[in-house]
């Protein structure tokens, strides 16, 4: 074997070692329930500054990082999210921490902390305030969970019979150790697998009435804007859709853009349409199992009608129908002809 | 012997010349699309349904059709940011078939999406390509 057979071996063997990073840029979306090397890194990030620690001892503290995305780490992406809002809650448009490690904060979080850029967008990579190669920047003053992680109530229902079971969907609940608040009632100890949606029974000691709702989570934070809930002893009738028409609404000058629906539980004086088109608010029925409403109810209608793009579409209208006795588990779907 | 190996490495290279597409669940596929109209969904804050006619759909061809977008949604690269995609504006970016608008009810009422938008990038509104 001559010279140059053994720098062609040499060339060969040298080309086949991997270059790899110590650190690893994140380029994924992480949230609660994520697994991988990227998930530690996340944690390594977050560890290094102690307003974002993940924890102080056990899975994820400082040294013992974890690949497994868990309440912890999500509670602590919250923090740095509210660290630094200005670059990545307000540009999309949030004012509370997710907890899911979106492309903004990806940004954030590898240009802060020096590894490899691969988000190359120019308006999510903040300007270089940062040199390439310092080290992070110093704390920020001590972080409170008070500022933060509040719970948020969505969809509360307006009307619950006594005993019932009840669903209230938000946001931040705690996975164990929720508390309903009910006027002055308190129903403790509630989980939430999601972190999106608490369960629990109307207790039977309740008097008829209206009771403000609000819910408190493991941290002792309580949702700031509390729903009412209506008591009653009778049992809220669901309602429920059995058909529409016209199937197809053809929308021309002077066209009938009104639709019918049939079904059951229809409120005679208050229930929203809930659609793909938007929503209509205090939509009166002409009978507990039949209401009609108008396209031109919805708010952008006007201006889709005239756009030019619109016209020859067949855009699909899909709507459900909620009142104070709860909302159709099925929507159903006509067609509008522009 | 020869022949026979040099037969089925042509038969191996032909089906693999076929393009595997599959437009189930969870695939990627690229679109570009005008925005007719947005409504958010109440009860899932931050999320929005887009309504895109036309909507080109790589491998499946022009539709009208709606998809949903979350502010985690990836951009492409020198593209404007418009999150919410706002209406008139033109969009080109990757979905996966399949997604959910959440409006708010008790329980939530599930508006079905076509499908979930996962990268984007966006015209100035009112840009025509006509």
């Amino acid at each position: 074997m001559n010279f140059r057979q053994h720098l062609l071996i040499f060339s060969v063997i040298i080309f086949c070692i991997p270059v790899t990073n110590l650190s690893a840029a994140i380029t994924r979306t992480l949230s609660i329930g994520s697994r991988g090397a990227d998930v530690k890194e996340l944690q390594v990030i977050l560890n290094k500054d102690i307003t974002t620690k993940i924890s102080s001892t056990g899975p994820g503290s400082p040294g013992n990082e974890t690949e497994y995305f868990g309440f912890l780490t999500a509670k602590a992406v919250v923090v740095f999210q509210e660290k630094y809002k200005k670059e990545i809650l307000t540009p999309a448009g949030l004012t509370l921490g997710t907890g899911t490690v979106g492309s903004f904060t990806r940004a954030k979080l590898n240009s802060l902390f020096n590894v490899p850029q691969t988000v190359t967008t120019n308006n999510l990579v903040p300007n270089n305030t940062v040199p390439t190669n310092s080290t992070p920047k110093a704390s920020a003053p001590a972080f409170t969970y008070t500022s933060i992680s509040y719970p948020i109530l969505y969809s509360v229902p307006a009307t619950v019979k006594r005993g019932s079971t009840v669903v209230i969907y938000g946001a931040n609940f705690s996975l164990k150790g929720n508390t309903i608040i009910f006027g002055t009632e308190k129903i403790g100890n509630i989980s939430s697998p999601d972190q999106q949606k608490i369960q629990f029974t109307v207790p039977t000691t309740l008097q008829n009435g209206t009771y403000n709702v609000s819910v408190q989570n493991d941290i002792q934070l309580t949702s700031q804007k509390s729903s009412t809930i209506t008591v009653t002893d009778i049992q809220p009738i669901t309602p429920l859709i059995f058909d529409a028409n016209p199937k197809i609404v053809s929308v021309s000058p002077g066209s009938d853009l009104r639709v019918t629906v049939t079904g059951s539980g229809f409120s005679l004086t208050d229930n929203t349409i809930q659609s793909s088109f938007g929503s209509i608010a205090n939509v009166k029925a002409t009978s507990e199992s039949e209401l009609t409403f108008s396209l031109e109810d919805f708010a952008q209608f006007d201006q889709v009608r005239v756009n030019p793009y619109a016209k020859g579409a067949s855009v699909p209208l899909i709507f459900g129908i909620a009142n104070s006795g709860g909302s159709t588990p099925k929507t159903i779907q006509i067609l509008v002809q522009f | 012997m020869k022949t026979f190996y040099f037969k089925v490495l042509v038969l191996v290279m032909v089906a693999l010349s076929f393009p595997l597409q599959s437009f189930a669940f969870g695939a990627t596929v690229r679109y570009g699309g005008y925005v007719l109209f947005t409504i958010p969904c109440t009860c899932s804050a931050g999320t929005f349904l887009v309504t895109y006619a036309p909507l080109h759909l790589e491998g499946i061809g022009k539709i009208v059709a709606q998809m949903v977008i979350s502010p985690t949604v990836q951009r492409w690269a020198y593209e404007q940011f418009v999150y919410p995609p706002i209406m008139t504006t033109w969009q080109l970016g990757e979905m996966t078939i399949g997604g959910e608008c959440l409006m708010t009810a008790t329980p939530c009422i599930v508006i079905p999406a076509y499908g979930t938008v996962t990268k984007t990038g966006a015209s100035y509104p009112g840009f025509s390509p006509l």
